[in-house]
């Protein structure tokens, strides 16, 4: 046993415990660890936005690239606008913005959710091997895709058209699908969830205790 | 109430954190290892690792924050390692704020135990960390073409244009390939996607190794091919290890997780056999 004599290694453990104190009950320690893990992490976004984003913008605008003043002076405004007899203006620079992210996230969201999207869903049922033959592998797997793509698109109309018959039945399918993505997502997001748990006790024996048995 | 159903009735949920407690240390202190075979897409990296010329350039994106470094520590340690020790420049950045604590600590930890005999590392020369990104900035500064023109200096505010980690890249598509580690999404796409689309880097191979939360947003993108290779979370994480040679941290982490799901899974039993004695629905 090697206690580490580091200040902030032992706020970290100490902070640790503060958080693990609410699997017992919500404790007064945990209230005050949240409410520091707040403070610190708003302190903290504030900076890194302040020195990563704000400062090197206003220099480039200071050097010459005046444009850049136009985002600026537009966030300004919206704090500025907001709950005064101007602000009905509030509109003018708010659209400014959504526009600018519309038109750079439209190129993103339609080549990278759509295009390839609908093109990768698009594969042949019965896929061949080099020498000739069915590969039964990557057919089975276009089969089971195909299948979950249109029941699942089925389902939702399903609910839309609840007392056709088959499209009730096509449905089902779909919902089996769905239930099979959301418990695989769920089973991931466990995975990692214990991960950062255990990640967190080696922390407290490995590096604050100094506890190895090996 | 007979007494089975009392004695089920009397466990509080908190009674089962005590025995996943001794559990978790249990696995942390025996340290399992489970080897796992590597398939193609580890094969794939290796092999496009190794490709790389000496004196080429990698874009390396630290999208993780300092709580989900115990996933994805290992992964980054070794692609570091494996990079710097072929001559290969890293030029680190990061879409997320918490980002720049974790390329720090993940370097330090990478280049620590390396002895100067077997390869060296220099801030500048080898490698260079050029910090935050807000998601808009990348896409302005990725239309733009010019990484200079999205940042000229450092995370310490030295000149990027003095370092001769930079000496040939401009834009994105002199890099020779751009690596991703990421547990998160950046205003809601993938940054590896959002690289993808927006550099123009049409032949930069892209590579994503992601916890395994984001397992599951990122297959679509594997699968419509804007993601060359996807290392998918922590199983395959170990499967890389396995691939390099290399076993290390996330092989032990991995089987440490596993060891608690096991656990888990158990327990998740024995709370519907409750509920089936009990008869709750």
């Amino acid at each position: 046993m090697n206690i580490n004599s580091d200040i902030g290694v032992w706020i970290a453990a100490l902070l640790t415990l503060g958080v693990f104190s609410a699997l017992y009950k919500e404790t007064a320690l945990f209230r005050f660890v949240e409410s520091v893990f707040i403070g610190v992490s708003a302190g903290y976004f504030f900076c890194i936005w302040f020195f990563s984003v704000i400062s090197p913008a206003i220099s480039d605008g200071v050097e010459g690239e005046w444009h850049i003043f136009i985002p600026i002076i537009t966030g300004i405004l919206i704090l500025v606008l907001r709950e005064n007899r101007f602000s009905r203006f509030l509109t003018v620079p708010a659209s400014l913005l959504a526009a600018v992210f519309i038109a750079l996230n439209f190129i993103i969201y339609f080549r990278a959710y759509i295009v390839d999207m609908v093109l990768s869903s698009v594969q042949p049922l019965v896929v061949f091997d080099d020498k000739g033959g069915v590969n039964w592998g990557l057919t089975i797997n276009s089969i089971v895709s195909v299948t979950g793509t249109v029941s699942v698109l089925i389902f939702f109309a399903a609910r839309r058209y609840p007392d056709v018959k088959m499209i009730r039945g096509y449905g089902e399918i779909g919902r089996f699908y769905l239930l099979v993505a959301i418990g695989t997502s769920l089973g991931y997001t466990l995975f990692s969830r214990i991960l950062i748990f255990a990640g967190r006790f080696d922390f407290l024996f490995s590096e604050w205790l100094g506890i190895r048995f090996y | 109430m007979n007494r089975v159903e009392k004695i089920f009735s009397e466990i509080r949920p908190w009674y089962l954190i005590v025995p996943f407690v001794i559990l978790t240390l249990i696995a942390i202190f025996l340290e399992p290892s489970f080897q796992v075979p590597y398939g193609k897409e580890e094969k794939k990296l290796l092999n496009m690792i190794e490709s790389i010329p000496e004196g080429s350039k990698v874009l390396v994106a630290v999208n993780y924050t300092p709580q989900t470094r115990y996933e994805l520590d290992g992964s980054f340690h070794l692609i570091v390692r494996e990079l710097l020790s072929r001559k290969v420049g890293i030029v680190f950045m990061t879409l997320t704020e918490m980002g720049i604590e974790t390329i720090s600590m993940g370097v330090r930890e990478s280049l620590s135990g390396i002895s100067s005999q077997e390869w060296s590392a220099v801030y500048g020369k080898d490698y260079v960390n050029i910090g935050y990104f807000a998601g808009g900035t990348l896409a302005a500064g990725a239309v733009s073409g010019s990484i200079f023109s999205m940042r000229g200096s450092d995370v310490f505010g030295n000149d990027l244009k003095n370092m001769s980690v930079m000496n040939g890249v401009d834009s994105f598509s002199d890099f020779s390939a751009f690596i991703e580690l990421s547990s998160m999404k950046i205003d809601g796409t993938p940054a590896a996607v959002l690289f993808n689309v927006l550099s123009k880097g049409e032949g930069t191979p892209v590579i994503a190794v992601v916890t395994s939360d984001m397992v599951p947003e990122y297959i679509p993108f594997r699968k419509s091919g804007r993601i060359d290779i996807l290392i998918k979370g922590s199983r395959r994480m170990a499967a890389l290890e396995r691939a390099f040679n290399n076993p290390g941290i996330s092989t032990v982490r991995y089987s440490i997780a596993s060891v608690l799901l096991v656990f888990i899974i158990f327990m998740i039993i024995l709370s519907n056999i409750k509920n089936l004695v009990t008869g709750r629905k």
